[in-house]
């Protein structure tokens, strides 16, 4: 039995090679490689992805974009609502999914996960200078009231979120993004909201496509991803 | 009531005891590390999940072993006359059980994979500054848990039957199913890494099937243990000849025209009792005695036996001839 297992390893491992290892189930990084239209679908969560007025932004379909690129073909943008885009690139009637996912993300199952490209975490913050609370119970935090997650987790502080207006003057305690409260010019406060591992999806069984995907994201500037997300904040 | 003696590993058999127990020692040890190994890992792999379960369920015979072989030792006393050897038996019957549960358990899983058309992917993994494929340290976890098993497994199976300890023999069982459902995982790994996803399910699968038949066939076993069938090798290969032995033995003393015997298995002992047609009868209780103390010299794990003299052999109440139904 243990020789017949090695038999079969050595087997699997020779017929496959090494030089383009893994591989896809049906080839698809081959395929966009070739110059195929790389199907990207989308839903609007900002700042990752943001579908407005059919003009597409974010920091996702960006990294996308440029992942395409660097492949040799060119991102095509499907929005549609979140379930419909999962269930199309299970089918594979899409290549990629761009949704502002986490690793925590339900739909899992039916997707593969690339290595999270940024980890970021969501803060109080606080003008410099002014003392954080110990207690945020009925104290009024903006929120930029289209991210429902951060509007729920002020919620759960027992705080009350009131509605962020982009170009009226800074508010005092606000609820956001370290990177984002830190541009803004205020000071994140100890308490820690959330951690979010952002990530981006490809089809499932398309492991070539997947390390490929992953190769790209490892090599991007952190800081530059976060400036990105600054700007589709604004 | 009258308690048994207390019951001691001859010499040489406590050096093995000690031996195993080591193992034993090393092996929850081992599999411990083992776990947290492919908890670190495992990420979204399914079948590294699985193998993480498989770990926790796979520690269970060792530790049975290390608990029951040491209650199996206690001395008997008035409320306990045959002693804690039992214990061996339960221990079994537990190992068994987690023997059977590890197989139904992988089968449903791969199974459910199969049905729910997941389709595992293994991408890059960020590491010092580089992205590896991610199939490699999983590989390297899964030879990290597997090779041990391979060995210790060995070991276990070969010290089994000289002690005559079930529960190390279920547990090296339980050490090939490690290694097997290793291997599994190894080939599903490299199978998705060649784009054959369903190569995982299915090789985890076959290999589950082989798990759940040495699961039952074990079962089986320690089932029959309880019911107190006759002696067996720990291995399997047949019935002990220790009651055949014992009537020889009987028979040729002098004093003694014709004898049976009728023997179980309790733990690592054995008891029982012969039945005596004496030719003599004179000084019959002292010839009794000596021929208890010449019957106990013959094996270390024949403990305790109780001779009935009887006026002949034939007739309903008397044992049907060993082996023979």
């Amino acid at each position: 039995m243990r020789t017949r297992i090695a038999a079969i390893l050595i087997g699997l491992l020779s017929t496959g090679g090494c030089s383009d290892f893994p591989k896809d189930n049906t080839e698809t990084l081959k395929q966009l490689r070739a110059g195929r239209e790389m199907k990207v679908g989308i839903t609007h969560n900002p700042p990752w992805t943001v579908v407005a007025e059919g003009r597409i932004g974010g920091v996702e379909p960006a990294l996308v974009t440029q992942w395409a690129q660097s492949l040799g073909t060119k991102a095509r943008v499907i929005t549609g609502p979140a379930d419909a885009l999962v269930e199309a690139l299970y089918k594979r009637d899409l290549d990629v999914l761009v949704m502002g996912l986490t690793d925590a993300t339900p739909h899992s199952g039916k997707l593969a996960l690339s290595q999270p490209y940024l980890e970021v975490k969501t803060h109080i913050g606080v003008a410099p200078g002014q003392m954080p609370l110990a207690d945020w119970t009925g104290q009024r935090i903006a929120v930029d009231p289209e991210r429902l997650d951060l509007v729920a987790q002020v919620r759960e502080l027992e705080a009350e979120p009131v509605p962020l207006n982009g170009g009226a003057a800074q508010a005092p305690i606000m609820a956001g993004y370290a990177f984002e409260l830190e541009r803004r010019g205020l000071k994140p406060t100890e308490d820690e909201l959330s951690t979010e591992r952002r990530v981006i999806a490809v089809i499932p069984g398309e492991s070539a496509l997947l390390f490929s995907l992953d190769e790209f994201l490892q090599a991007q500037d952190k800081e530059a991803l976060k400036d990105k997300a600054m700007e589709a904040l604004r | 009531m009258r308690p048994i003696e207390t019951f001691e590993f001859p010499e040489d058999k406590q050096v093995l005891f000690k031996r195993a127990r080591r193992l034993e020692v090393i092996t929850v040890l081992y599999i411990a590390s083992a776990a947290a190994a492919m908890y670190i890992t495992m990420g979204s792999s399914q079948a590294m999940q699985a193998s993480f379960f498989e770990d926790v369920i796979s520690v269970i015979p060792a530790v049975v072993f290390l608990i029951c072989s040491r209650i199996a030792l206690w001395p008997p006393n008035r409320i306990f006359p045959y002693g804690y050897h039992g214990a061996v038996s339960i221990g079994y019957l537990i190992s068994s059980v987690a023997l059977v549960g590890m197989g139904l358990f992988l089968l449903i899983e791969s199974a459910s994979k199969f049905i729910s058309g997941e389709r595992t992917t293994i991408g890059g993994m960020h590491i010092f500054g580089e992205t590896i494929w991610a199939g490699w340290p999983m590989l390297a976890a899964i030879a990290y848990t597997g090779i041990p098993s391979v060995i210790l497994g060995h070991m276990k199976l070969k010290l089994a039957p000289k002690l005559h300890d079930k529960i190390l023999y279920a547990d090296a069982k339980m050490m090939k199913a490690d290694w097997m459902a290793e291997s599994a995982t190894a080939i599903g790994v490299i199978g998705v890494g060649l784009g054959y996803w369903w190569v995982d399910p299915l090789a985890a699968g076959i290999i589950a099937l082989d798990i759940l038949k040495d699961g039952v066939s074990n079962l089986g076993v320690v089932l029959a243990d309880l019911m107190e069938r006759r002696p067996e090798k720990t291995d399997r290969s047949g019935y002990e000849s220790l009651p055949e032995d014992l009537r020889r033995r009987i028979e040729a003393l002098d004093w003694v025209k014709e004898a049976e015997v009728r023997l179980r298995e309790s733990g690592h002992i054995v008891l029982g009792e012969v039945y005596v047609v004496p030719s003599k009868t004179d000084n019959l209780p002292e010839r009794v005695a000596r021929a208890i103390d010449h019957a106990k010299e013959m094996n270390w794990r024949l403990h305790d036996v109780t001779i009935s003299v009887v006026p002949s052999l034939n007739g309903a109440a008397s044992p049907a001839p060993d082996g023979q139904g």
